[in-house]
Formats: C-alpha cells, structure tokens, sequence
C-alpha cells in the first residue's frame, strides 16, 4: 500500500504543520500586493485590448494574460505541494479516523454559516438562505454542536456560498487568472471575496486577540482536509493530463463557473455543436 | 392492340399503381418509425444515454486490469461518439489548419487520448446505477441536454450531464459529458489549443505531445 507511512512522516505532521503558518501569512502579503498590481494593471489593459471574437460562449478560461508567470508560480506552487501540503493532507487523511475528520468537517463547516448565509441573501437566493440558516438551527442541537450533519438526511442538502460568487453574480469581471502557491488557482476577483468573507467569518472574531499562526489555523485545518479529500482526484489529472498547468486552469474556470450558477447548467453557455459537425 | 390495352394494359397499369402507392406509403410509415433521421424525441435520447452510461458504469465497476478496460471502454465509446466532430471542437481556431492526412491520425490519437484520461480518471468508480433526471431538447430532434446523476453506495450522487446530439448522418451521438460541472472536452480543448499556440501553431506538436500521453 502505498499509502503507508512511516512513524517519521507523522511527526512532520505536528511540527510542520505549525512552521507552515509562518510561511503562509508572508504568502499571504506579498498574494495581495500582488494581486491588486495585478487587478490594477489589467483592468487598464482591458479598456485597449480588441475584443475576442469567433470563440463560442462558455468554452473560455479565464483569461491569462500572465502565464509566464503564472506558470513559475505554479512549478513553485506544484513544488510545495509535493514536498509539504500533499504529505500532511495525505498523513491526516491516513492517520485520523474517517468518523472524526467527519465531524471536524462538519464542525468547521457549521461554524462558518454567516459566510454561505450572507453570501445567499446578498445574491437573493432566498431558498437556499432558507436551508442554510435552517441547516444551523438542525445541526447546532440535533446534530451536536455541529459536529453531525443530521439537516443532510433531513432533505437540507449542504451547499456553500463566497463574496466572490457574490460579485460574479453582481456581474463584476473575474479579472485575469492568477496561480498563487499555497492557495491554487485564483482571479483578483475570488481573491477580493476570501478577504470580504473574512468579514462574516466567525473565527475573525473568536480568535481576534491570537497571534496569527493561531488565527490562520481554522483555514489550514479546512484546507488540509480539502486538498486530502480532493487527492485522488488531483492525482489523476496529473497523471492523464497532456498540460497540467492548463488542465487546473480550466478545470478552475468550470468549477467556478459551476459554483456561481448552484450546479445548474447555464443554457447560454452551452456549445453550439452543429458548428463543429461538418462534412 | 385497343382491345387488349382496354382488357388487360389498363387493370395492370391500375394495379401497378395501387402497388406503388401501397408501396411509398409503407416505405413512408416504416421510416416514420424506424428511421432516425426524422424524429428523434426525448425518450430515445434516455434511451441511449441509459443504455451508454449503464455499459460504462459495468466497465468501471470491472476488476480487470487497466488495458482490458480501455479496451471494452474504446469499443462503446466509438459507438455513441462522432469523433470528427470532437475533433472539430477540441482543435478551437486552428481546426480549420489541419491537413487531411493529419486528422486522420488525429483522430485515432484523440480517440486512444480520450479513452486513456477518462478510464484512468474514473477507474474503480462503484456504482450503484444511473438516474435520469430529464432532457432538453434545445433544438427540436436535433439537439438535447439530459441531466443524470450517477448513484454511489457510500457517497452522494454525482451530477452527469450529456449534450447528445443528431449529426449529419441522421445517427445520434455524444458530444460531452460533465462530471459534477466539469466538460471532458471543454478541458481537452483548452490544452490542444495551448499546446498548438506554444509551438508555433503548429499541429504536430499536438499529435506529437498526444503519442507522448498515450506511450505514458
């Protein structure tokens, strides 16, 4: 099994996962100086750039005017997840029992209902506000504090909502994408919402008065857990892709793409096909 | 002679008539029903996606080893698939560049590059079966969207969509599949036209790059 790790790799682990955070919150400055210079340059390119034309709707990725270094950036992002947050995700999802990542999960995500809640009312999704405050009420008794998510086997299906989904919905640009380490694939856009979700983001509040290592550790708890959940999936578009930068680019676009429309297909978006079918 | 067309000519050319009309008037109802080029509604769309996805859903769910799955995969894949016309599509703007000998070889290497991504991406995907959730027929009996989810013992659904459509021949096939909102050829496409673009616009760098994929 190649999963298997030895006792040395867990100690990394504990160790690592808190030298990580000193790492993460320069990342973190220099992410959104970056991304501002970025933001501020292209919106004054846009306005001279000629417009796109003869490519169908909804087969465009976000734009990459910077793949350059976009690239760099991912070769070094691809490195440090290879060498650290692949480890550490693979060794939690190896080490800690399914049930408990569960509820960790389940927890994290209860926590965070002000972030999908006011996300939900900001873009007028009464419906889905609806199932997201009731999915609290549920969860925060029934289902333990949160730790269960017992509003799931009610018909109360989990779904989440950011502010940048929030301003696609506004109909605010994406803005040129941008691969940013440690974090992954982005848009000035995505990155403005993180940073307004901060806002609605209890942990902002509980944890105000800790150093920032303290601060930031719900974040890298999510994330650990979310890139080892999404490690099969990552490893094979690895494996079976021609172009791995181009392949998380685009798969990053539909995502998104997907998560702005709730799942749903957007019909205006689809392939003309009868233009690719000739004889 | 006016004697023997009013005896025997007439009734003849009358019953060859009849005949004739009989004839055309069955063709016509035969290919009514029969013939896929003039109506194709909803349910025989299901149909074949049930059937299709039903086959693929038996191949993933296969012990047998990688090179046998692709191959069992290869087979109903080029069945319900128009490979040109996903050529077409995967090649953006420089589809048009192609020369005649190189699709050809294209289009076998697409084919053996599509088959290779989605069984190494979806191997081992146990299934419980395939729910069909509806159809659009976004042009009538030529274009349709079916909305599926694809049920997992342990795990919930995933969400498939199809875009099938009726191509030239009159035969309905596949266009593309997303997988939880993500198009396999909509990805595909946005690597063939980066790697074109990097070399030059220069296609066999791609056929090159794809022998490379497949000799993985």
């Amino acid at each position: 099994m190649k999963r298997k790790i030895d006792f040395k790799s867990r100690n990394l682990i504990k160790s690592d996962f808190l030298r990580i955070n000193g790492p993460v919150c320069s990342i973190f400055s220099i992410m959104f100086l970056a991304a501002s210079l970025i933001a501020s340059s292209a919106s004054a390119a846009s306005d001279t750039a000629p417009a796109e034309i003869s490519e169908p709707a909804g087969t465009d990725d976000i734009n990459d005017p910077f793949e350059g270094l976009n690239r760099v950036l991912f070769f070094i992002g691809d490195g440090i997840d290879t060498m650290f947050l692949r480890p550490i995700s693979v060794a939690y999802t190896t080490f800690i029992p399914k049930p408990l990542r569960t509820g960790v999960d389940n927890f994290m995500s209860n926590v965070a209902t002000p972030v999908t809640l006011s996300n939900d009312l900001l873009q007028g999704e009464w419906e889905r506000a609806g199932i997201t405050a009731k999915r609290f009420v549920v969860n925060s008794t029934v289902g333990l504090g949160g730790l269960v998510d017992y509003a799931s086997k009610q018909g109360l299906p989990k779904h989440t909502e950011d502010f940048g989904q929030t301003l696609a919905v506004y109909g605010v640009d994406s803005g040129p994408y941008i691969f940013v380490p440690i974090l992954g694939p982005s848009t000035p856009r995505h990155l403005v919402g993180r940073v307004a979700d901060l806002f609605t983001d209890p942990w902002t509040y509980i944890l105000f008065r800790e150093p920032l290592r303290v601060r930031l550790a719900p974040t890298a708890i999510v994330s650990i857990s979310a890139r080892g959940d999404a490690d099969a999936a990552l490893t094979s578009v690895k494996k079976t892709s021609a172009d791995y930068y181009t392949s998380i680019k685009n798969l990053y676009s539909q995502r998104r793409r997907d998560a702005i429309n709730n799942g749903q297909v957007d019909e205006d978006d689809l392939i003309d096909i009868f233009q690719y079918d000739q004889r | 002679m006016t004697v023997f067309n009013k005896v025997f000519t007439k009734p003849m050319r009358q019953r060859r008539s009849f005949i004739a009309a009989f004839l055309f008037v069955a063709t016509a109802m035969v290919a009514g029903v029969f013939n896929p080029t003039s109506t194709i509604a909803s349910p025989q769309v299901e149909a074949m996606v049930t059937k299709f996805g039903n086959q693929v859903i038996k191949i993933l769910a296969d012990n047998g080893s990688v090179a046998q799955q692709e191959k069992q995969f290869k087979a109903v894949f080029l069945r319900n698939v128009d490979i040109a016309t996903i050529g077409r599509f995967t090649l953006g703007k420089y589809a048009r560049a192609i020369k005649p000998a190189e699709r050809t070889q294209f289009h076998q290497l697409l084919s053996r590059f599509i088959v290779k991504v989605f069984i190494g991406r979806m191997r081992g995907t146990k299934s419980t079966g395939l729910k069909i959730l509806g159809t659009t027929e976004r042009k009538k009996g030529r274009d349709f969207l079916v909305k599926s989810l694809v049920n997992l013992p342990d795990a919930a659904p995933i969400r498939v969509n199809w875009r099938i459509f009726k191509n030239k021949d009159g035969r309905l096939r596949l266009f593309d599949i997303s997988i939880e909102g993500l198009w396999l050829a909509q990805e595909q496409r946005s690597i063939f036209v980066n790697v074109i673009s990097r070399n030059g616009g220069k296609i066999s760098a791609l056929l090159t790059h794809l022998k490379q994929q497949i000799a993985k």
